[in-house]
């Protein structure tokens, strides 16, 4: 038989007797059975084996993630029977700590198929599953913060400091038929692209290109504040360390008829700007 | 509307090079065909009557220009130069070969789409109202929450292989366009007295063999409440659901089996001890997903009401049967049907889409819906540009203005294309339309819904129709039942049979003296379909169609 574990990192070969024999002592319970429930969990042992009767029946998955989270992280939890390569990473997910494979599963579907289980399929999920990273995480829990500065407030900094600079991240249109602030200073690199709006994949490395380092002082203003926001978020991912949003950007919010350019902003603070 | 972050962005990526992994191995004979079903399926992969049929989800209902372009290479390109709506904002290629879809996720991913859980039995496209963001009537705007469940569904871990497939729909509307209570869970997003969001859950709604109203689960859940009670819902169903009987397998029967109160009290139990490590960041990344639709919304100034009386008949009647209420007055949601006068329903061609991604250019800020019945819907006319719009739209043949009326069809693709089926749709569609859009010239008949389904699994939401069509097949002969008095609205109910069913002939003569009794037992001009059925009951309909007065 085979051992699948350290989620889905290491793969080796055992004679049936030693991990078999382990598995063995521990509780056993059959996906297929009614008895996916509290009896389980009363059971003092340290190791739970579930076997999926087919690929096809993913109970499994959600008994795995109850015994995990009742038994916390000492408990052996193994699955056998039958299941695919493309499972292996679900498992891991959910709480399974091995994945015990017959010869013959590992023969039929290859070394290579059950090695690369887990690093083919997309490994970071929204939600946190498990300890596989989650995107929402990576969107929402940083340690550095991005200061938030009025317009007003970001004008006055740009003033006392010798090289921060300010960079403009709306599109080209906006650019050339809004208008732009008048600072020395001043780079423009879209965060979306014109007309589609589709994120720029390559702003990071523009960044980079325009001259700006890590340790280089970033306002950061959009139209009112918020793609300027996400494009501070991508900088700070990349290692940028000094980074202020322009929280009411060049146009503002809009006013109660829907305008913007009145009730806050750049423009609205009549700070310079001017028109190509 | 929402663009992809890198995140979103590597996410398909990577779901694209694991699938043409898995075809790769499924070519070498390292899966079996028994194996890779559920993986082809959750790739939107079908193996149908004649070919591979492709399912391509357009969550939400929503699209760009550059997407509905990209839609179109892919017809013309690895299809016979058309694509298939469907009724749950999906659209399906009926003729790519196997070894050529990792090209086409490929070329989907390119414009942040994707056809993952498009079938199989795991969380499905999340649907919504076509008139999200844009809607008169609206609450809240459901696109953010939609694609917040759109991103929680992706590839979870624990629900890939459910009993059986499941299906979310949202709505923030006062009236219900999405068919919530037709689903397994239903959304129904509401305003608190702070003006924050609020959700109604419904659940156990379905069609299928066993036709349910979905019955209200929980009222007035925060969002913060929102995603940890649908995973314990799932999981509860997960454990708990059939797996002996497909047919018995979906959230509606076990919600049945248990009784609705004990389901509760097992998802209550479940959610008392849930993990809610997975959902720390979930008001931030709702408020991260506002705020990308609030940067994607062009800028509406409200602009003086027009007068569009002093134009022509046929514009005119374009306007009231085909645009809706806008929430910013001068301008208009413009809906364009694909229903022509005896076309197949939902059926566009390469060039048609790009003919149509022109159009949404020029006249909706480059973006359009899909419904699900199947129509286009343009969400940001300026009123004073609806004419040209219309001028537009004929000169592509799809300036049908019908929208809402009974020939207005739901069908599903049935024998022609489908394994499943037992009769076909199409044709039984393209037949009455072209009786219907006769006698809708002649007369105003009203808003009356008419959906047909070639089999008792119901793709064609038959169930849900004021007038339902279920294909069948009785001693090797196609026979069609007929159905009255369902409707999919926020009063949602399920058809009544009406009596013995009838040859594919018979089917136009049967229609037309359903509508007859109709328009003669009607209360008023004002009086709906449904309502009318309800108030007189079947006898009347019975009589006409049987005894043929």
């Amino acid at each position: 038989m085979w051992v699948l574990k350290d989620q889905g990192a290491s793969l080796t070969h055992h004679d049936d007797s030693s991990e078999g024999a382990a598995a063995a002592s521990g509780l056993r319970v059959d996906a297929g059975e009614p008895c996916l429930d509290e009896q389980s969990f009363a059971n003092d042992t340290n190791c739970v084996t579930l076997n999926f009767p087919s690929s096809h029946d993913g109970r499994g998955f959600s008994f795995a993630r109850r015994v995990r989270r009742e038994r916390g992280e000492g408990v052996r939890i193994i699955a056998t029977g039958n299941l695919l390569p493309d499972q292996a990473r679900m498992a891991f997910q959910c709480g399974f700590s091995e994945i015990h494979l017959t010869d013959a599963l590992v023969e039929r579907h290859g070394e290579v198929a059950w090695r690369t289980a887990t690093t083919t399929a997309p490994d970071a999920l929204y939600t946190k599953s498990g300890k596989a990273p989650s995107i929402w995480d990576a969107r929402h829990q940083h340690r550095v913060k991005v200061q938030s500065l009025t317009s007003v407030e970001a004008h006055e900094e740009l003033q006392k400091s010798v090289n921060a600079v300010l960079l403009d991240v709306r599109t080209s249109a906006e650019w050339q038929f809004v208008g732009r602030p008048s600072f020395e200073r001043s780079v423009g690199i879209q965060w979306q692209t014109f007309p589609y709006g589709s994120e720029n994949p390559n702003f990071v490395t523009e960044v980079a290109d325009a001259g700006l380092t890590q340790e280089t002082p970033i306002f950061l203003i959009c139209r009112s504040g918020v793609r300027s926001l996400a494009a501070a978020e991508a900088l700070k991912e990349a290692g940028y360390k000094d980074l202020t949003n322009v929280s009411d950007g060049f146009e503002g919010a809009k006013n109660a008829a829907g305008r913007r350019g009145i009730l806050n902003g750049w423009k609205a603070a009549q700070l310079p700007w001017n028109q190509d | 509307m929402y663009h992809y972050d890198h995140h979103d962005q590597s996410f398909v990526e990577a779901r694209a090079r694991e699938f043409r992994n898995q075809v790769e191995r499924r070519l070498a004979g390292q899966l079996t065909e028994d194996e890779f079903k559920p993986l082809r399926l959750q790739n939107g992969l079908y193996l149908q009557l004649h070919a591979y049929m492709l399912r391509v989800a357009i969550p939400y209902g929503e699209l760009n220009s550059q997407q509905l372009r990209k839609l179109g290479y892919i017809a013309d390109t690895y299809d016979k130069g058309y694509g298939h709506f469907t009724t749950r904002q999906n659209i399906q290629f009926n003729w790519p070969k196997l070894v050529d879809t990792p090209d086409i996720l490929d070329h989907l991913a390119d414009v942040q789409m994707h056809a993952i859980q498009t079938s199989g039995n795991c969380i499905r496209n999340v649907t919504s109202d076509p008139f999200a963001g844009v809607a008169a009537d609206e609450f809240i705007d459901p696109r953010p929450v939609s694609e917040l469940m759109r991103q929680w569904s992706m590839l979870h871990p624990e629900f890939a292989f459910l009993p059986r497939k499941f299906k979310f729909a949202v709505t923030g509307a006062a009236e219900d366009r999405a068919a919530i209570k037709f689903h397994d869970i239903g959304i129904w997003a509401k305003a608190d007295a702070a003006g924050e969001p609020v959700f109604d859950v419904y659940v156990g709604g379905g069609q299928g063999r066993t036709p349910r109203v979905a019955k209200l689960f929980e009222s007035a859940v925060p969002l913060i409440e929102l995603m940890p009670l649908l995973d314990a819902m799932l999981r509860v169903y997960n454990l708990h659901g059939r797996r002996d009987n497909k047919y018995k397998a979906r959230i509606k029967i076990l919600v049945e089996e248990l009784g609705l109160e004990n389901y509760r009290d097992e998802v209550r139990a479940e959610l008392a001890n849930i993990d809610r490590a997975p959902f720390v960041s979930v008001e931030g990344e709702y408020e991260r997903i506002c705020n990308a639709f609030e940067e994607g919304t062009p800028e509406m100034s409200p602009e003086e009401a027009i007068d569009l009386s002093a134009t022509t008949p046929a514009f005119k009647r374009w306007v009231e049967s085909n645009v809706a209420a806008h929430r910013v007055q001068g301008w208009a949601i413009a809906q364009i049907s694909v229903k022509p006068k005896g076309g197949i329903p939902g059926d566009v061609t390469g060039a048609q889409m790009r003919a149509l991604a022109d159009l949404a250019d020029h006249y909706s800020r480059g973006e359009l819906r899909i419904t699900h019945r199947q129509n286009v819907v343009f969400p940001y006319v300026q009123a004073t540009d609806l004419e040209a719009l219309y001028q537009g739209l004929s000169a592509i043949g799809l300036g049908e203005d019908n929208i809402g009326e009974a020939s207005d069809i739901i069908a599903c693709p049935g024998l022609d294309y489908c394994a499943l089926a037992t009769a076909r749709s199409i044709p039984v569609a393209q037949e009455l339309s072209t009786m219907l859009r006769a006698r809708e010239a002649a007369d105003d008949l009203g808003p009356i819904s008419l959906n047909i389904s070639g089999c008792i699994n119901a793709c064609g939401h038959h169930h849900a129709a004021n007038i339902g069509i279920l294909g069948l097949n009785k001693a090797e002969k196609e026979n069609y039942q007929i159905t009255l008095g369902g409707r999919s609205d926020e009063r949602a109910s399920v058809g009544e049979i009406l009596g013995p069913g009838f040859a594919q002939d018979d089917v136009p003569g049967a229609v037309s003296k359903i509508i007859d009794t109709y328009l003669r037992l009607r209360a008023g001009e004002q009086e709906r379909f449904p309502d009318t059925y309800a108030r007189v009951g079947k006898e009347p309909f019975k009589e006409a169609v049987y005894v043929g007065a």
